[in-house]
């Protein structure tokens, strides 16, 4: 007897003619593995060089590497950014295959991981795509070219994206919900490769409203119930252990925080709302809204695949219409593209690589379109003919609107040279903040131990404890795309204090697309690297001084006045023209330049300034006094001609030469035999009267070479020669001394305010002067620090304050005088330091000093120099 | 290291509990996994020409007020008369049963009853091996004398035999009034589940403790296994064991129209005392030894597995505050924690699955069933595990004691031969309807 049956079958029809061979199976694979083969070599083609190594990328992989080595979710501190299914299977690719060691690398190991994805992942669109169009190969067939030739799709799935695992966990669960007839089983096994692929990133969730249109569909009568629950309890299941999970380790619910405001542990919570809370709110139809600028930026990428993508979701709308709303594949495309379209649309951030996981949707749309069109098409030899001209069409299109740089551009030998560069000249010890990219390589192949992800060494504790939470006490910024981005979006403002305080070692941007523009915080091309190198603590102290410095005194264009004061002279003009070179601030440096051109020479006779400059208290302002003050203008011709050697100003050596010559002229004057520097073109008649700390003979060193129309040398010798005259006959050099007619030395008396005929703040302004010559071999200099320093020292004892404590710490760095240089420095010069600016608060006068000191130990031989932390 | 032994033993629990939960749902599932199974579990869609012959074995004592009854009914069966013997065993001295089923022979024109006398000692497995030896047709079959048996059955499972290469037959019987008592809606869905989807999965895989009745055997391969056991508890499902390990073919009916309907026991006290004697029945068995003769490691387990199954999840159940007081002391490793709690989310989903099975049953019999019995389901979960435990605990705890017989109280207030209303069904006991 029969078994036993529903029904009989219906009666067997006559044994078909054998079909031809476009119809059999043998057929579908050759087709199938073309296709594969032609998908293959499109993204296998110059995969390593295009595109840049994305941040991201490396951040799977080396976490993939600690989950397989390690046993740990993520190299610092695991903060449920994103669920670990996805590392962990990156994981055990590298450990499959040995790390980076089989393909160069774990990043290229990561590349041709994703290149075996993508060919699952085709193979499963086509499958997805005819099994919803009922069998149609040329749903697959479309489906699959759109999927495989979209540049955009080349693009993201070449790169190490969790967005790529989770299609394939997606595309899956779909092909197993479409299994006819469904069992529970499929449905079980459905649901599990959805919870996975949630597992690998979050955002799959929202494919969720096309799975129960297709879950309804799919099972039928008493079945119907037991699947949606199967499907949904194993699928939320799965999902469910990853917030166990928190839960068990206590990292679920925010942690309470501490004194810092900050939470004492990670959580999930805290990480989702966090997440959700990223970007600003805009509708999606506002032109400023992140969905438009993304889909901008799309479109730019690969217009072809998102109109077809678009035309055919219209499409399968009228379709739908056209069959009274009775074809549930197209409501279940629908509700797949739609689904993650609207999550797109929700108002918040877009990231670029958002569309990864739309392209296979809109690739089956465009297959079931295709296919729902040809069905009006006769089935005999018609149907696959229009078919074959569809997809010829398409790849037509695809062959003409495609620029194809994917196969030919290069854009990470820049980074790969930059990898060279820092294993070449960077110590393995350096703390490094840095592009994830580099990291694999440095950490886990290398042995670099103090690389670390830029974003980690913001924002992790443990990781901020390396560098005692001071971004001073890093090395180096690794400067990408990425980095720069963040910085302009205010999210690690550690790093954006780094790069603002460091200069640049190397820089690889040859051949990039890229228009980079740090001070905007632009950059439009990650295919460039810079490597940073943190100013010394010294450097970066100069360089907050210099910042406040130009906040905080320069008015106008380049005037400098104190709060409440109402003079400016022609030293303070200096003094900022001074910094504005040190730190590389043209702008500055011209302004001030200017205005002190505008408002303070205007004297008749020669082209030197005037020293003083008043303002009243509404603003307007007159010349306080026509004289000038020999040592600014000296300096103003010193920096000048610095100038032009740092920028090329050939206008500003012109006018130094101009100064010089006049400076020659009225400033000096030779009495008794020797040429020496006058305290002012003016005023002094007969009887000279001299500022002994005017000399500085290391300024005329360089006028010398590069001013050669007067006598330099000469003036170093007699003023060497005077000075040594001075200590010898009055037993110090007092802060001003007068040069009578008869070559006699003379107090000064009245002639100056205050006390000039003894040893004071001029005095040890000749200090940093006379040691920088000591230390550069003077035995003049020295000579006359040997008179000169127990005074100092006595001084110091005697009249304790910023200046002689300046000119101590000075002393006592250079020469033995029994007491520590860097103690007096913390003792009396670092303790005006204002810990919220990083600089010192103070007067103006007061901070020339300070000033001094920061830019003596820039001055000298580094090893002589004062290590300040 | 008590803490590593710790984490081992919980993981070993976590392991085990997991695999009897998949294997619980996958049993429970079995049918609806997909259209064509659930075609093919129900009853023929035509009738082929009668052709088998049944011997139906109604076994009584002190039956005299429902034989008449259920003779009737019986005989009202749309199947030649010829085909069917009905036959009445009761002792020699239980006179007035023997009274009665004469006159509703003669009363209702039943030229086919039988009644067969026996001297000794009463007892169910012996009048039904009497039975066996007395019986003339090919087919031998079991009814309780309360149960409400299917007109057409007799169409079916002729059909059946005819059609399909079956040697064992085991149809549907169901449990009615889930509304009865607080506990009656787990126990319908218990019977539910059991007969429409996983005596499938044990026929499917050759290895099937059968049901109390509504079973039909070729008569010759009970004379050939020996007939019943008389001393066991359980002897239904150590005869489908016996069965299975002969090697016969198991097919299972389950119709909604056509099931054998029964009732709930009477009360807590009832449910618990025969879910007692089904589970020490179940620990006879294995004593006994012979399931160990299953060919094949699979059919060993999986029988292995429904007998231990009370007793494992009485252990399990009773552990769990020890796990508790665990999970709240020592910090175990997150991976097995996490472990550990896939079972209880399975068990949710088995709870889940139970709703649906509800809706389904009251479906299937046309019976509306209010939002508030859902409700009442989900809320009796826990305590119904509970009951489930204590009956297996008393099971373990009397058959560990040699205390062997029937539970007294069976027999008083129930005329009832051997066994208190309603024959059971083997039903296994776990953290659901379905173990």
């Amino acid at each position: 007897m029969s078994v036993l049956q529903a029904a009989p079958e219906a009666a067997a029809p006559a044994a078909p003619a054998r079909p031809p061979f476009w119809r059999t199976r043998g057929a579908e694979v050759l087709l199938v593995a073309t296709l594969l083969i032609v998908s293959g070599l499109l993204h296998a083609w110059n995969m390593l060089g295009y595109p840049y190594f994305e941040n991201d990328e490396a951040t799977y992989l080396s976490r993939g590497w600690a989950f397989i080595t390690e046993g740990q979710l993520d190299v610092a501190t695991y903060r449920y950014d994103h669920a670990p299914l996805g590392w962990m299977a990156i994981g055990s690719w590298l450990g499959l295959t040995g790390g980076g060691a089989m393909f160069g690398g774990m990043l290229e190991a990561g590349r041709v991981l994703m290149l075996l994805v993508h060919l699952v992942s085709t193979v499963l669109v086509y499958l997805v795509a005819k099994r919803l169009a009922g069998g149609r190969m040329t749903a697959g067939v479309l489906a699959v070219l759109v999927f495989a030739m979209s540049p955009v799709g080349i693009y993201f799935q070449r790169r190490v994206l969790l967005d790529n695992l989770m299609v394939l966990g997606v595309l899956l669960a779909l092909l197993l919900l479409l299994r006819r007839p469904l069992t529970l089983g499929a449905t079980v096994a459905s649901g599990l490769a959805f919870g996975v692929a949630v597992l690998v990133k979050l955002n799959a969730i929202f494919f969720g409203v096309g799975f129960a249109v297709l879950l309804w569909v799919g099972a039928v009568g008493a079945q119907r119930k037991h699947a949606v629950l199967q499907w949904f309890a194993s699928a939320g299941g799965t999902v469910l252990l990853f917030f166990v999970y928190a839960l068990l380790n206590e990292e679920l619910f925010p942690a309470p925080v501490d004194a810092d405001g900050e939470p004492a542990h990670v959580s999930l919570v805290d990480t989702f709302e966090l997440q959700l809370g990223r970007g600003d709110f805009a509708w999606p139809w506002q032109p400023e809204s992140s969905f438009m600028e993304a889909v901008g930026s799309w479109v730019g990428k690969d217009s072809l695949t998102l109109t077809l993508g678009a035309a055919a979701t219209v499409g399968l709308l009228l379709v739908l219409a056209a069959r009274r709303f009775r074809d549930p594949s197209a409501w279940a495309v629908l509700a797949l593209v739609g689904g993650y379209v609207a999550f797109l649309a929700r108002g918040g951030i877009v990231i670029d690589l958002y569309v990864a996981p739309l392209i296979p949707f809109l690739a089956i749309a465009v297959g079931l379109f295709a296919a729902r069109i040809t069905d009006r098409v006769p089935d005999d030899w018609r149907r696959p003919a229009v078919g074959t001209v569809l997809a010829a069409a398409l790849v037509a299109g695809y062959v003409l609107t495609s620029d194809r740089l994917y196969l030919t551009k290069d854009e990470t030998s820049n980074q790969d040279a930059a990898l060279a560069w820092i294993e070449q000249e960077v110590p393995t010890d350096a703390l490094i903040a840095a592009d994830n990219y580099v990291y694999p390589e440095l950490v886990q192949e290398e042995s670099y131990t103090g690389a670390m992800y830029f974003f980690h060494a913001e924002y992790d504790p443990e990781l901020r404890d390396t560098y005692a939470d001071d971004w001073r006490e890093i090395d180096y910024l690794v400067l990408t795309h990425e980095v720069v981005e963040q910085i302009s979006q205010g999210t690690v403002p550690r790093m954006a204090e780094l790069l603002e305080h460091s200069t640049l070692a190397a820089s690889f941007m040859d051949g990039s697309s890229a228009f980079v523009d740090l001070d905007a915080g632009i950059s439009t091309n990650g295919d460039w690297v810079q490597v940073w190198q943190t100013k010394s603590r010294n450097q970066i102290v100069l360089q907050d001084a210099w910042q406040r410095f130009r906040d905080d005194w320069i008015v106008s264009y380049g005037q400098v006045l104190e709060d409440d004061a109402v003079s400016t002279t022609s030293l303070d003009q200096v003094l900022a023209m001074e910094q504005a070179l040190a730190e590389g601030d043209e702008a500055a440096f011209r302004g001030v330049w200017q205005w002190t051109t505008d408002h303070m020479r205007h004297r008749e006779d020669d082209a030197l300034t005037s020293w003083q400059w008043l303002t009243d208290e509404d603003g307007e302002g007159e010349l306080g006094s026509s004289d000038t003050v020999c040592s600014a203008d000296q300096r103003f011709i010193g920096l000048l001609l610095e100038a032009d050697s740092t920028w090329g100003a050939p206008d500003l050596r012109s006018e130094a030469a101009r100064m010089a010559d006049d400076w020659w002229e009225r400033c000096t004057f030779t009495l008794d035999g020797l040429r020496l520097v006058d305290s002012s073109a003016d005023g002094s008649v007969d009887d000279q009267l001299i500022n002994p700390s005017y000399f500085d003979p290391t300024l005329y060193r360089t006028f010398a070479t590069q001013l050669p129309g007067h006598d330099w040398d000469r003036l170093i010798d007699d003023g060497y020669a005077f000075l040594a005259r001075v200590l010898d006959e009055r037993g110090t050099i007092p802060n001003w001394i007068v040069l009578t007619q008869e070559g006699d030395l003379a107090a000064v008396g009245d002639l100056v305010d205050g006390e000039g005929d003894v040893m004071g703040e001029d005095t040890l302004r000749l200090v940093p002067t006379l040691l920088r010559e000591e230390i550069a071999g003077e035995p003049r200099a020295r000579k006359l620090l040997d008179g000169l320093v127990p005074q100092v020292v006595g001084y110091a004892a005697d009249a304790p304050g910023l200046p002689s404590s300046v000119a101590l710490a000075l002393v006592a760095q250079v020469r033995d005088i029994g007491a520590d240089a860097h103690e007096i420095y913390l003792a009396r010069i670092a303790s005006q330091v204002d810990p919220e600016t990083g600089t010192w608060d103070g007067t103006l006068a007061d901070f020339a000093w300070t000033y001094s000191w920061h830019r003596f130990q820039e001055r000298v031989p580094p090893a002589l120099a004062v290590p300040i932390s | 290291m008590p803490h590593d032994i710790l984490t081992l033993a919980v993981l070993a629990v976590a392991v085990v509990l997991l695999v009897q939960a998949v294997a619980s749902l996958v049993q429970t599932l079995y049918i609806w996994d997909s259209p064509d199974r659930i075609r093919a579990a129900g009853k023929p869609d035509t009738y082929e020409k009668p052709q088998h012959g049944f011997t139906v074995l109604l076994p009584a004592r002190h039956e005299a007020e429902v034989i008449g009854e259920t003779l009737r009914r019986l005989g009202e069966a749309r199947y030649p008369r010829r085909l069917v013997e009905l036959m009445v065993i009761c002792t020699a001295d239980d006179t007035s049963t023997i009274q009665a089923a004469e006159r509703a022979r003669f009363e209702h024109d039943l030229s086919n009853v039988t009644v067969l006398v026996f001297d000794g000692e009463p007892g169910k497995s012996r009048a039904m091996n009497l039975g066996l030896a007395a019986a003339k047709h090919e087919l031998v079959t079991i009814f309780d004398s309360e149960d409400d048996v299917s007109p057409e059955i007799f169409s079916i499972v002729d059909t059946i035999y005819q059609r399909r290469d079956v040697d064992v037959l085991q149809c549907g019987v169901q449990l009615m009034d889930h509304d009865s008592h607080w506990f009656s809606a787990h126990n319908v869905l218990e019977y539910f589940f059991w007969f429409k989807s996983r005596m499938h999965y044990f026929a499917e895989r050759g290895a099937v403790p059968l049901g109390g009745n509504t079973v039909f055997f070729r008569a010759r391969d009970l004379r050939d296994v020996g007939g019943w056991d008389e001393h066991g508890l359980t002897e239904d499902a150590d005869l489908g064991i016996r069965l299975s390990i002969e090697g016969k073919r198991f097919g299972v009916m389950y119709d909604a129209a056509h099931v054998t309907r029964e009732e709930v026991p009477h009360s807590t006290r009832a449910f618990v005392k025969q879910r007692t004697r089904w589970n020490q029945g179940f620990l006879q068995i294995i004593r006994k030894g012979e399931w160990l003769h299953l060919p094949g490691l699979r059919k060993k387990i999986l029988v292995g597995s429904v007998l231990t199954a009370p007793t494992f999840m009485a252990i399990v159940i009773a552990c769990a505050p020890l796990f508790i007081l665990i999970g709240i002391t020592t910090k175990l490793p997150v991976m097995v924690s996490l472990l550990s709690f896939v079972p209880l989310l399975l068990a949710a989903v088995m709870l889940c699955t139970s709703v649906v099975g509800l809706y389904e049953f009251g479906k299937d019999q046309g019976l509306r069933i209010g939002p508030h019995r859902y409700l009442l389901l989900v809320l009796s979960f826990i305590p119904y595990q509970g009951l489930l435990m204590v009956s297996a605990v008393r099971a373990t705890y009397r058959e560990l004691t040699g205390r062997r017989g029937w539970e007294k109280t069976v027999h008083t207030g129930n005329h009832r031969i051997a066994t208190p209303a309603p024959k059971p069904a083997l039903v296994p006991v776990m953290a659901s309807e379905a173990a």
